[in-house]
Formats: structure tokens, C-alpha cells, sequence
């Protein structure tokens, strides 16, 4: 069922993207990447619009005043939360419902890359059942060669006048992250929800930076559009909220 | 009562992006901890060589007891999965993950290494062969390797070079290599010197070694397609195309090619005409080569059953298909102990088949 919903439409859309872009893999990463994020844009506008309300809430005095009021009674604190955000219109699972249907896409995203690239005969032997009738076989392998990179080995740029190779593509991604992540979560009032921001601040491009370190640079491509397309969509977002309401 | 003060708050997060990793790399066909191939097994004079995963073993097939294992200890940066060549005087070799060929004697219950050859720049996927005092050994860096026995010297003055990986062994008729490569084509070289004589484009790719007959050679592609080529000169005398990829090479004797696809469909097919003779449906998707032993042939499911047929007509032999745990994926070799099937995902590494009854039993077990 994963296999027929999510991994064979999106492995025979890259390798279309492929054939349509003259075989270049990495171009089809980075243009597949833009059109996921794309069509998962209602989520995410609706995810970060929830962020906004939430922190819009935590900044009102009636919110403050009732976390001074209620912080011994945990209970009491969280059933007049609920009624606040009742009276507001504000559902606290709106925000979960976008990230829970975007998870599956980005593990989705990732696979197909991955099995795309079909860097061993398992690989390769698994990819053959998952194309469609009308996708060319002719198609296979792709191409994994991007700029200096192989796609299906983890990325380093080798330099003459270097003793070291340079792990590019995984500082791009640990930067990127950082960004993105700064951007698409703004600061809280709620010294909790500070704590959280801080964290995921931190862990967040050091996790995504180990796994473009370690696994195929195709991924740490991937990575780095899906960053550089979140920064923009952050950028965008935080425009439109900023700008006077005429 | 004692309040904890434990950070559990603060370790919540590392928890969730650590889970998210974990689903992340875990549940992907390319998990990092997973094999990346199936078992090569090789066997000669009754031991059988398996390369799988950190180890290269010999193991007796009358005793089941294990001859050596090499590397001693396994070694996270070193897999193998390449079937292993076995020299005339019993020499051993084999190619790894880590792009490396060795050459491995025995002496004295020791494993010594010959010599060992670096200069590949990719993993060695299919096995290496041994012509006469020679080791032709193809790289997924392209490249076909010829090395002296012996020493492990390059023997040609630079290796044949392909435009892609090759992944399966060459096959030797007459003064000839034959080899296919994931770049569509198939080659026809000079055994001696390693230049091209031919090449053929077949237009996809073709995973598994050519077949031969003394006039034709036979390759599958991942289109779909069985081609027979003229093996002098590469023309292509007919094709066939069958309903799903083709992966292992087509088994012949008596002017009839027997191969499988990847929608699970077994075909017989006279080899001067390229005309059907018989298709059986197998219980499920096909990567081996099909076995021929006596008056039947045996076809390997990816989903773990072995199903023969009689040779003439297609008429399977046993009431149903023999049945083992894992993926099936590799070439069965037949032996006085049986079909030998190597299995992966699974509890056994080898399993043997009778091929009279279709019962199996586990011969290997994961070291």
C-alpha cells in the first residue's frame, strides 16, 4: 500500500522530471523537491498560520495572567487553556494535522531518491518492479553524476591544493537548516515553547548535517532545495504577516 | 515523595528527531545496517565458497563444518557479496565493497593473502572468473581488470573500460570475453589483449551475464526484452520481449533458452527462431538464472519458493513449489548435496533442495 500510493508516483514523477530535464538526476532532485513543496503548500501555510495564532494566544495578557493564576493547579491551567482557545476559534491540533500528512511525503521523498539512485543489485532488482508500464526502462540507471558530486555516495569536494576533502553539501545543509529553522519558527513568549525552539534550533541541522555527512549526497541535495524552498516560504510568510493590514 | 529531576522535557525532542531518523533510514529500502546484495556462492569439489555480508567462507558441504572464514574478524568497512573464483591450485579469490580484490591460499588451516589488488575505484559486485593464469575481475567502476594469477599485476596494458558499472561476471567462448554492462550494451572483447572486437547497444540495461552457444549470445534487458546476438560480429538475429524486466541470464541446452522476469513468468523459447515454446507463472518475481539438471529446469521466486518443470513441455514436477524462508534472489547451483539456493532476509544462508522431492533444508546458517 506505501509502495502504490506514495513510492511508485513519486519515483516515476523523478525519473519523468529526469527524462523531461536532459538526465540530469540533480536537477530532477531539486526540481521534484519544488513541486512537492508545491502541492504541500496548504499544509504548511495552514501549519505556520496555527504557530502564528498559538503564539499570538501566549502573547495575550489574558493567557499570561492565567499561567500566573493556575501554575500550581495543572488541571485547572489546562481546562481554561482549552476554553481560551475554544472562545478564540483556535483548534491546537490544526497545526499537527498539516506536519502528520506532510511526514509521510518527506519519508516518501527520501525513498524515492534513494531507490532511484539504485546504488546495489537489491536496489536495482526493486526499483524494476516499481516503474510504471509507460516509464521507459531506458531510463535506467540514472545518471548520478551532479556538478562533482556522485549522487549515490555521500559528497566531498576534492581539492588539489587541499590535504582534506571538503564535506560542501553537509555545511550547506547544517546552515540551511539553522535558517530555515529560525525562520518557519519564531520566537514564543512561552518560556517553555523558547526552550523547544532553542533545541530544535540545535539539534535539528545537526541531525540533518550527520545524515548529509554519512548517507548519498542525492539526499543532502535534497535536503538543501527542501531548506533553501522552506527559507523562502518562511520569508514570504513572514512578509505577508508583517506587512499593515490595508 | 521524591520529585524527579530528571530533564525528560528537554530529552523529549532528541527523542522524537532520533525516532524520526530512525524512520527516516530504517524503513527505506536502503537502511544502512541491511545487506546491499544477495549471497555469492561458488562450489568446488564439494566445498562450497560464500561470500555474504563482513565474510568470505568454506564450508564443507558433506560435514557442514565450516573450512576457514576470512577476514578472522569481521570488519564494518568490509562486505562482500561477490561469488568467489576458485583457482586450479585452489587459490581463492575475492572482490569486496571495499573496491579490493584478494587473492586468498590455504596453508596449514591458516587463510594467507596472496596478494591483493586496489586499483579499482568501485565496489566489485559481480564475481571475478579465472581463465588459464588469469583473473578477470569487473568493477562497478566501469572497468574490467585482468590480473596474472599469480602476482595479481595487471596482465592487459590498460583494463577494458565500459561506460558504466559492470556488475555481472564476463563469460569466456573460445578466445573471447563476453560482458554486459549497466550502460545497455554488450561487449565482445579480445581475451588477450582486452579490446573491443565488438559491442552492441541493447538500448536498457542488462544486469546478469550474457549465455552463450557457439554461435549466439543471449542477454536480457531491464525493458523487458531477451535478445540473441550473432557472437561474431554482435548483429542482432531476434528478439523477445516477455511481460516484466529481465535480470538473470537465460539457462540453454538442446536449442532452447529458459528465463524468468520480474512478473514472475517462466518462458521457454526455441533458440534458433526465438519462437515461445511454453510459459509457466511462477509464485513470484524472478532475479536468478533458471538451473537445468536432468529433464528439468528449476526456477527461483524472489519470495522464497524454487519451482521445477520438465524441459519438454513445461509440466511442473512436484505438486507444489518448494518453499523456504527469505528472499531468493541469487543463482541456485546444483551439486551432489542437492540444489544449492542462497537466501537473504533470512535464518539460513543456503538452503539445499532435493531436486527429486522439492524438500529443502537449511545446509549454511548465517555465521
Amino acid at each position: 500500500m506505501w509502495n502504490t500510493i506514495i513510492l511508485e508516483p513519486m519515483i516515476n514523477s523523478l525519473l519523468y522530471i529526469y527524462s523531461v530535464l536532459g538526465q540530469n538526476f540533480g536537477w530532477a532532485i531539486i526540481v521534484f523537491t519544488a513541486l512537492v513543496r508545491l502541492i504541500t503548500l496548504p499544509l504548511t501555510i495552514q501549519q505556520m498560520r496555527s504557530t502564528m495564532v498559538m503564539q499570538e494566544i501566549q502573547g495575550s495578557d489574558r493567557y499570561k495572567k492565567m499561567q500566573e493564576k493556575y501554575k500550581k493547579d495543572k488541571q485547572k491551567l489546562s481546562e481554561e487553556q482549552m476554553k481560551l482557545f475554544k472562545e478564540v476559534g483556535y483548534n491546537p491540533m490544526s497545526g499537527c494535522v498539516g506536519l502528520i500528512i506532510q511526514f509521510p511525503i518527506i519519508i516518501g521523498l527520501y525513498q524515492a531518491v534513494i531507490r532511484t539512485l539504485a546504488a546495489t543489485p537489491v536496489q536495482l532488482f526493486d526499483l524494476s518492479k516499481l516503474l510504471y508500464p509507460f516509464t521507459s526502462a531506458s531510463l535506467i540507471p540514472v545518471n548520478p553524476q551532479f556538478l562533482w558530486m556522485n549522487l549515490g555516495q555521500p559528497e566531498r569536494l576534492v581539492l588539489d591544493f587541499l590535504p582534506f576533502a571538503i564535506p560542501v553539501l553537509t555545511i550547506l545543509v547544517v546552515i540551511t537548516t539553522y535558517l530555515q529553522t529560525k525562520l518557519t519558527t519564531p520566537a514564543s513568549p512561552d518560556a517553555q515553547s523558547q526552550t523547544m525552539t532553542k533545541m530544535m534550533g540545535l539539534y535539528m541541522p545537526l541531525l540533518l548535517g550527520y545524515f548529509a555527512y554519512s548517507l548519498a549526497s542525492g539526499l543532502a541535495l535534497y535536503f538543501f532545495a527542501s531548506n533553501l524552498l522552506g527559507i523562502l516560504q518562511g520569508y514570504i510568510m513572514r512578509r505577508i504577516r508583517e506587512r499593515p493590514a490595508s | 515523595m521524591i520529585k524527579a529531576t530528571f530533564p525528560l522535557k528537554k530529552l523529549f525532542l532528541p527523542i522524537i528527531l532520533g525516532l524520526f531518523a530512525l524512520l527516516l533510514v530504517g524503513c527505506s529500502g536502503a537502511s544502512i545496517m541491511a545487506a546491499s546484495s544477495w549471497p555469492g556462492l561458488t562450489v568446488n569439489e564439494d566445498i562450497a565458497y560464500l561470500a555474504y555480508n563482513q565474510h568470505v567462507r568454506a564450508v564443507d558441504l558433506s560435514s557442514g563444518r565450516e573450512v576457514w572464514s576470512y577476514p578472522p574478524e569481521a570488519d564494518d568497512k568490509i562486505t562482500f557479496y561477490a561469488p568467489p573464483a576458485i583457482g586450479p591450485d585452489g587459490t581463492v579469490v575475492i572482490g569486496g565493497y571495499n573496491n579490493e580484490v584478494l587473492a586468498l591460499t590455504l596453508n596449514d588451516s591458516f587463510v594467507n593473502v596472496l596478494w591483493s589488488f586496489a586499483e579499482a575505484t568501485d565496489r566489485i559486485i559481480g564475481g571475478p572468473i579465472i581463465v588459464d593464469d588469469m583473473v578477470l575481475v569487473p568493477s562497478a567502476d566501469g572497468r574490467l581488470y585482468a590480473l596474472d594469477l599469480e602476482t595479481g599485476k595487471p596482465v592487459w596494458d590498460k583494463p577494458f573500460e565500459a561506460q558504466h558499472a559492470l556488475w555481472s561476471s564476463p563469460v569466456i567462448l573460445d578466445d573471447r570475453i563476453y560482458l554486459t554492462s549497466l550502460d545497455h550494451h554488450i561487449y565482445a572483447l579480445d581475451l588477450e589483449t582486452g579490446r573491443e572486437v565488438w559491442q552492441a547497444n541493447l538500448s536498457s540495461t542488462i544486469s546478469d551475464s550474457p549465455s552463450l552457444t557457439e554461435e549466439l549470445v543471449f542477454a536480457g534487458t531491464f525493458e523487458g526484452i531477451l535478445f540473441a546476438l550473432n557472437n561474431s560480429h554482435g548483429e542482432i538475429v531476434w528478439q523477445f520481449k516477455a511481460d516484466g524486466a529481465i535480470w538473470g541470464s537465460p539457462a540453454i541446452l538442446n536449442g532452447v533458452a529458459f528465463f524468468a522476469d520480474v512478473s514472475g513468468t517462466a518462458y521457454a523459447l526455441d533458440i534458433a527462431s526465438g519462437k515461445e515454446l511454453w510459459r509457466e507463472q511462477l509464485p513470484g518475481s524472478s532475479a536468478a538464472s533458471p538451473t537445468i539438471l536432468d529433464d528439468r529446469v528449476f526456477f527461483i521466486s524472489e519470495t522464497g519458493e524454487v519451482t521445477a518443470f520438465l524441459l519438454e513441455n513445461g509440466d511442473p514436477v512436484w505438486p507444489s513449489s518448494a518453499s523456504m524462508e527469505g528472499r531468493l534472489l541469487a543463482d541456485s547451483i546444483p551439486t551432489d548435496h542437492g540444489l544449492l539456493v542462497p537466501a537473504m532476509d533470512s535464518e539460513c544462508v543456503v538452503f539445499s533442495v532435493d531436486p527429486s522431492t522439492g524438500a529443502a533444508r537449511c545446509i549454511i546458517e548465517p555465521k
